[in-house]
């Protein structure tokens, strides 16, 4: 009866180690695929900052190089919202390009310069929640606030300024 | 009859102390903790290339800013070292501040090559730099 009771122990603890080590098996994995989730997170996160800090900042220094010149770059006023233009002549003709942030997105917008400009028309170049421009003695200041609230400044040194505008 | 009674005489069986099942629960655990820590080796490892990235692209972008500042006004507020360069920092972030040196040279005709070296420092001592140079005529003498 001892000798029976005994094996059914062995059989019970037997049975108790390995439900144990399924658990563990269980809780471990669970325990990599958060930590792996988080950290893709992270990465994603980290990976969106770089884009938009020098993508997107690249992307509107490179306009702004384009178009410098004398009097062809200009901030405006364009109801609620802050508007770089850059000018530029096609066959006698000027042309705008507009970049602006509706308060999601960074737009550009390209259209003869005596076409009404409407924000809608825009087409989106990167998200961000703000776009400011700042232009102080021939130098653009141009920073960009993204989603999270993280401000990316960069700026331009007009080559046009030393012609005598901007 | 004579069957039951050999058995019966036969010594009781030997029963290991390990059963085939635990054994194989042990490997498989020893396999998932090996690979375990090979896989947050990993994700530890894309984590500080990521920070590093990161710090990189804030970097660039604050050296660029610099840069760009500096071409604008290359003199600046003229207080220059004893070796005739004019030496600054700018504090751009607690974990980021950006190195200058501006120097001049006045041997190009008719105008002065300004070089200007910029350096970050990362918290983990990696150095990041960049050169730019910007040339500015002199100005036009009135006859």
């Amino acid at each position: 009866m001892s000798a029976r009771f005994a094996a059914q122990k062995r059989t019970d603890l037997r049975g108790i180690f390995i439900f144990a080590l399924l658990a563990a098996f269980a809780l471990l994995s669970l325990a990599v695929v958060i930590v792996g989730a988080r950290s893709y997170r992270g990465i994603n996160a980290t990976a969106e900052q770089a884009f938009l800090s020098r993508t997107g900042m690249s992307y509107l220094v490179g306009k702004v190089r384009g178009a410098d010149a004398a009097g062809q770059i200009e901030i405006r006023k364009e109801g609620d919202l802050t508007v770089l233009t850059l000018g530029q002549e096609l066959d006698g003709e000027k042309y705008l390009t507009y970049i602006y942030c509706d308060g999601t997105k960074v737009c550009e917008y390209f259209a003869r310069a005596d076409a009404a400009f409407s924000p809608d028309y825009g087409e989106k170049i990167f998200d961000a929640s703000g776009l400011t421009f700042s232009l102080d003695k021939g130098l653009l200041q141009i920073s960009i606030v993204d989603a999270g609230g993280n401000t990316y400044t960069g700026a331009v040194n007009l080559r046009a300024a030393e012609e005598g505008g901007v | 009859m004579d069957t039951e009674k050999e058995t019966m005489l036969l010594p009781p069986k030997k029963r290991g102390v390990f059963s085939p099942i635990l054994i194989e629960m042990t490997i498989v655990i020893l396999f998932l903790a090996l690979s375990t820590s090979v896989v947050i080796r990993l994700i530890a490892a894309a984590n500080v290339t990521a920070q590093e990235s990161a710090y990189e692209s804030r970097a660039i972008l604050a050296m660029e800013r610099i840069a760009e500042q500096v071409k604008a006004d290359p003199v600046g507020d003229n207080t220059c070292n004893a070796c005739g360069a004019r030496v600054f920092s700018t504090k751009i972030a607690d974990d980021l501040t950006v190195d200058c040196v501006v120097t001049s040279d006045d041997s190009p005709l008719k105008g002065t090559l300004y070089d200007i070296e910029l350096t970050v420092t990362s918290p983990a001592g990696k150095v990041f730099a960049l050169d730019a140079a910007r040339y500015l005529p002199d100005a036009e003498v009135a006859p």
